[in-house]
């Protein structure tokens, strides 16, 4: 087995939670897909020093490389433009979902970097010390963290948050 | 409560909720925060309105996922561009790369493969097109390239095509060691002692490109105008 097999391997088998995580996060499942290939290839180019937790590694690694992007496209964005919406099927399924994709995207957008990373890795399984290490945070604040973003991205979804059942 | 409660109120704060309902705790906090959650009304209400929060916003999230990317794209293209990197990072004197990866797999030594001598490796999907350079199908609306190092001199010249096809070729300057053809973009094996230019002819699909030159940041480049050709240098690590 060679080193570009090894690489793959790990690639894909966690590929699918990968994706999610940066689609969520950047709101393109294109891009989502194009970064995919980029940590494949950083992890290539740059593996890491410590080997204790490839899959961490990966998604920080990730992360990064779509706050670079999303620098880059925000600088360019009156150029370019936005991408085009996939071709519909049942348009007002269509549209039904596009808004709450929207929505959702919107919501996400809304957070820090520092907060999506941290709860968009806690969805994907992350334990509190990895997304610790991903953040630059302590283990002990990510709860505290995390709890915040919940509170947050819950307010821009409209689900009922503790902070409004106390009111009522 | 020590360490988790709220510093005016004496009640666990959310983030001590959350790490319950995480099962992040030690084994003191843990039953610290079950002892306290039995006796306090308020903080139980919390604890129910923490956790139903975590659920409505992981369904939300489900919900608002994109579906699943049009082409499922395969890491395998990939794999050649890899072979070269890895002869590049040994010929270079680079750090074993292969050594962490190697481990992962606790399998066998990794194997270096030589990528063909002086000629463009063409993974599937793509056609080869003599010395001139190779052609494409790109996907996505983004085209990558990746120039391993700064050359000496040497430009990269972009222009707006008809074709559904990419092409790349060589226009002046020695032959590059390696171009891999990534389903993304492409990879050029050139070296510091270089001065090849390049020519790159874009499909009415790509709407922009992205370069990337040794470790240098991504230099997003927007699809050229009409007929007009766009140009960047790639001598020195300055520009």
């Amino acid at each position: 087995m060679s080193r570009s097999d090894d690489a793959e391997a790990l690639v894909t088998a966690h590929r699918a939670s990968l994706i999610r995580y940066l689609a969520r996060y950047t709101g393109d499942a294109d891009l989502a897909e194009d970064l995919v290939q980029e940590t494949y290839m950083r992890l290539l180019e740059r593996p890491p020093a410590d080997d204790r937790n490839p899959r961490a590694w990966l998604f920080t690694v990730a992360t990064n490389l779509a706050r670079d992007r999303a620098r880059i496209e925000q600088r360019r964005t009156e150029l370019v433009g936005t991408t085009s919406p996939a071709a519909p099927d049942d348009p007002a399924r269509v549209v039904e979902r596009a808004e709450t994709r929207a929505r959702v995207q919107a919501a996400l957008a809304s957070l820090t970097p520092r907060d999506r990373t941290a709860l968009l890795m806690r969805e994907e399984g992350f334990r509190h010390r990895e997304i610790a290490e991903a953040i630059g945070a302590t283990t002990q604040s990510v709860g505290t963290i995390l709890a915040r973003a919940l509170v947050r991205l819950g307010r821009g979804l409209g689900v009922p948050t503790p902070e409004k059942k106390e009111t009522r | 409560m020590n360490g988790t409660a709220d510093a005016i109120t004496g009640h666990p704060d959310d983030g001590a909720l959350l790490r319950l309902i995480d099962a992040e705790c030690d084994a003191g906090e843990r039953t610290e925060l079950e002892a306290h959650l039995r006796v306090c009304r308020r903080c139980r209400d919390r604890f129910d309105g923490v956790r139903g929060l975590s659920e409505a916003v992981s369904e939300r999230l489900r919900v608002g996922d994109m579906p699943v990317p049009r082409r499922g794209r395969s890491l395998a293209p990939l794999k050649a561009a890899a072979v070269i990197l890895l002869v590049g990072a040994a010929a270079a004197g680079a750090q074993p790369i292969g050594r962490w990866i190697a481990r992962l797999a606790a399998g066998p030594s990794p194997t270096v493969v030589s990528p063909p001598p002086s000629s463009p490796s063409v993974p599937s999907g793509a056609t080869r097109a003599a010395h001139a350079g190779v052609s494409f199908v790109p996907t996505g609306s983004t085209l990558t390239v990746v120039l391993r190092a700064w050359q000496r001199a040497g430009t990269l010249t972009l222009v707006a095509g008809r074709d559904s096809t990419a092409a790349f070729g060589v226009s002046d300057g020695s032959a590059p060691p390696g171009v891999t053809v990534l389903p993304s973009g492409l990879v050029i094996a050139n070296d510091s002692a270089g001065s090849a230019s390049y020519r790159l002819t874009l499909p009415p699909e790509i709407e922009r490109v992205s370069v990337r030159i040794a470790t240098a940041a991504p230099r997003v480049i927007a699809r050229p105008a009409g007929a007009g050709p766009e140009t960047i240098g790639l001598g020195g690590a300055g520009q």
